[in-house]
């Protein structure tokens, strides 16, 4: 065998070693997550129907559902989406065409990178002490800020890459028709950027929706249905904790429940994104 | 012996004597400290294409973009001189700029239709200066699209984005929606470098037939393509203008020993 | 003149190739055309045949040179000084063609002759010319080697002398008929010789007007001054305009 051959041959031996390693690699994410479902699934199975969405949590002992632990999860993300995304998006226009290379641009993305991997319990805590200490008492406006300050690095981060990933001759193309500014940012480049910041925000959801410590510390739990945003409000996360950590076989069927659908709500929010971002027939490029 | 005019004996002629449209006076720019062009003074005259051409890096680009003050968004860049435009400085800060962008059009290298359908491409800017009824814009938007050739394939797909096009069309489109505003002066900064030859044949004859409207200034790195639709040609070399002429004595006879090695493939 | 190299070896390489082939052409020719005037005078038939039968070289040459022209011109899109030297290229090896079958014809003729040898001062007068002619088409050769200008000019209006020598050679050859009645056939054949040696020295002013105009792109403002009136004399007249 030449050299050349010999070469090929422990070429291909690596190759085949290392593509290997991949698909395990591979498989081992993927069984977790079969695993995750499958056995939030079988737990829970005895509460997954529809009494699920229509009942309230119960006491002990009596059966239920969930009903007012998805509505305060749906408001508090929906205030956090409200109040974070137009302040994340300002921030990633304001990073991406302004402070562009500027000292400033560099310390604001310091910053937003901070607050992006800060422990979300310090986050609620924070929250704890500006607002419902002020207040007197939990609240699921607590709560809703408190996401919202998770969110909005993660909108403020995105929509900063995306716009970047615009090209120059765009914006340049826009201000040459004598187009000012602010309106050029408007109409051509949010549109240009549309899919990538709305994945931004979408991602951003998926990531609040599960978050447990904030809430524990702003919104608390709240056994009956409330529609007011100044009392506490049930959410998933807090019910599954405490539903978890009881000695009642029939809340933790329904906690089990809740935890199948927020993993297939947070799966259901990446596929989507991946969609939006990723058409399978995509445009003339 | 046949008494031709100057006119008639074809492209090897002095052009036919025209007004200055933009007349460049010590103009120089920068880049933060180091400069990119070098005191360069030259007169475009009007209804006519002037070619800029140059090996990488010369400036030329640099100098077509100082026109319509494009680098302004960018903070280190700035530009000294003056540049009269029909007798108006407009590197002068008090000139305001979205005047100045709509009398001076720019077509850029890559084709970049905005992701907007084809209508809107060449509504949008008008829309800025002027309130039109539907038929008013509808009739602008045609007669844009028609000089620019391309009315006939787009016709029937006006809603259509306007990156269903193909790359030669998208070309087209964006010099549409810049003569749509009307300017007095087209910059066109290597239009046809991303195209293949039968888009770029088409795009010649459309300069071609646009230049009876408008002073045209196409920056080039293809010697043929300035020889054959260019009057005049600029060559620049470092930031300098080296040498400025009637297009067929710069081909034929060029005065400077670089025009001609750059022109016949010596330099470098 | 550029003395720097094109970026594209390939193009240096067509060019020089292009010149050679021209400079082989005037090889040939100046051979040629040393050999049918010897085999002319010295009535050598040898000689004179071989000139005939080579005169295809030439041709093929030609052929050659401007098919390397078509080439070239669609390939490289040539400008300035390129595009002069291969313009001027394809009409060089055209007028060397001619010059060839001027030399050609003056050897057809050299079979024509009688056996008699020629008048002592007509040989003369004919090999002064064809000294001069040559000489000229080797200095035209060596300015478009080197792309000279100025002795491109100097060799143009040096072929004022060829004409006059030719006129003086219609003069000559007329008194001889005049006064000897002999030999009127030869003597008919070597005014077309002396008038080929002067047309041969024609196409060398053209080349050499060919080469000024590579070196500067333009060609020589003032018309050439023609000094052959042979063809203005008539019978019985004594114009002598010089000799």
């Amino acid at each position: 065998m030449t050299t050349a051959d010999s070469l090929h041959r422990r070429r291909q031996i690596v190759s085949v070693a290392v593509l290997t390693l991949a698909t395990l690699a591979t498989l081992f994410g993927l069984v977790w997550l079969a695993w995750i479902l499958g056995t939030t699934f079988f737990q829970g199975l005895g509460a997954l129907n529809v009494k699920l969405f229509t009942e309230m949590t119960p006491p002990p002992g009596q059966s239920g559902g969930l009903l007012n632990a998805f509505f305060g999860s749906f408001v508090m993300v929906l205030m956090a989406v409200v109040i974070g995304s137009p302040i994340g998006i300002a921030a990633g226009t304001f990073l991406a065409e302004y402070a562009r290379g500027s000292r400033l641009g560099e310390v604001i993305r310091f910053v937003n990178d901070i607050l992006l991997s800060a422990p979300s319990i310090v986050i609620g805590l924070f929250i704890y002490e500006l607002v419902v200490r002020q207040a007197g008492h939990f609240s699921a406006y607590a709560g809703g800020i408190a996401l919202a300050f998770i969110l909005l690095p993660v909108v403020v981060r995105t929509t900063d890459e995306m716009l970047r990933l615009v090209p120059d001759v765009m914006r340049e193309a826009a201000l040459s028709l004598g187009i000012p500014r602010w309106k050029m940012i408007n109409h051509v480049l949010y549109r240009a950027a549309k899919a990538g910041i709305l994945t931004g925000v979408l991602l951003a959801i998926a990531r609040i929706s599960g978050e447990t410590a904030p809430l524990l510390f702003t919104a608390l739990n709240n056994q009956y249905w409330t529609s007011s945003l100044a009392e506490p409000m049930a959410n998933i996360p807090v019910v599954i904790f405490q539903y978890a950590m009881s000695p009642y076989d029939a809340w933790h069927t329904l906690a089990w429940a809740g935890a199948f659908v927020m993993t297939l709500f947070v799966l259901a929010l990446s596929i989507i994104s991946r969609t939006i971002l990723n058409p399978r027939k995509s445009d003339n490029a | 012996m046949l008494n031709l005019s100057q006119r008639q004996v074809g492209q090897m002629s002095v052009p036919v004597a025209s007004q200055p449209k933009l007349v460049l006076d010590n103009v120089s720019f920068f880049y933060g400290q180091s400069r990119a062009v070098h005191e360069v003074s030259l007169v475009f005259p009007e209804k006519q294409v002037s070619a800029l051409i140059g090996p990488s890096g010369c400036g030329k680009s640099t100098l077509l973009r100082i026109l319509n003050r494009i680098y302004m968004i960018y903070p280190k860049q700035h530009a000294t001189g003056k540049v009269l435009l029909d007798g108006d400085d407009i590197l002068d800060p008090r000139y305001p700029v979205s005047r100045l962008r709509s009398r001076v059009g720019m077509v850029f290298q890559k084709p970049v239709p905005f992701p907007m359908s084809i209508y809107e491409n060449v509504a949008y800017g008008i829309r800025h200066y002027e309130r039109l009824s539907r038929v008013e814009m509808d009739a602008r938007v045609e007669a844009a699209l028609h000089q620019a050739a391309l009315w006939d394939e787009v016709k029937n797909k006006l809603t259509a984005s306007g990156l269903s096009l193909s790359g030669g069309q998208q070309q087209r489109l964006c010099i549409a929606r810049g003569i749509a505003l009307r300017p007095e002066v087209l910059l066109l900064d290597e239009p046809t470098s991303a195209l293949d030859p039968i888009s770029t044949a088409r795009i010649e004859e459309l300069i071609d037939t646009l230049k009876a409207d408008f002073t045209i200034v196409i920056v080039t790195h293809n010697m043929q393509q300035a020889a054959r639709i260019s009057s005049n040609t600029a060559f620049m070399y470092l930031g300098e203008l080296v040498e400025y002429g009637n297009t067929s004595d710069i081909f034929n006879k060029p005065k400077d020993k670089r025009t001609e090695e750059y022109i016949t493939g010596r330099f470098g | 003149m550029s003395t720097t190299k094109h970026t594209v070896s390939s193009f240096d390489a067509d060019l020089n190739l292009l010149r050679d082939h021209l400079l082989q052409m005037g090889e040939l020719v100046d051979r040629a055309f040393v050999d049918a005037v010897r085999a002319l005078l010295t009535r050598d038939a040898a000689t004179a045949a071989k000139v005939i039968e080579e005169d295809g070289q030439v041709d093929v040459l030609e052929a050659r040179v401007e098919h390397e022209v078509i080439q070239i011109i669609a390939r490289r899109q040539p400008l300035a000084v390129d595009l002069r030297d291969i313009m001027a290229a394809a009409r060089i090896g055209s007028e060397l063609e001619r010059i060839g079958d001027l030399a050609k014809n003056i050897a057809k003729r050299a079979g024509a002759l009688g056996s008699e040898p020629t008048p002592q001062d007509l040989a003369a007068r004919i090999q002064q010319m064809s000294t001069l002619a040559q000489d000229q088409l080797r200095q035209v050769l060596a300015a478009y080697a080197d792309r000279d200008a100025a002795r491109a000019m100097a060799i143009r209006d040096a072929d004022g002398e060829i004409d006059l020598l030719n006129t003086a050679f219609f003069k000559e050859s007329i008194d001889y008929i005049a006064s000897t009645y002999q030999d009127i056939a030869g003597t008919a054949h070597l005014l077309f010789c002396a008038k080929n040696i002067e047309r041969i020295g024609d196409h060398v002013t053209n080349i050499s007007e060919n080469v000024y105009f590579i070196a500067t792109g333009t060609i020589p403002a003032e018309e050439r001054k023609k000094l052959d009136t042979s063809s203005t004399l008539h019978p019985g007249s004594d114009l002598n305009p010089g000799t």
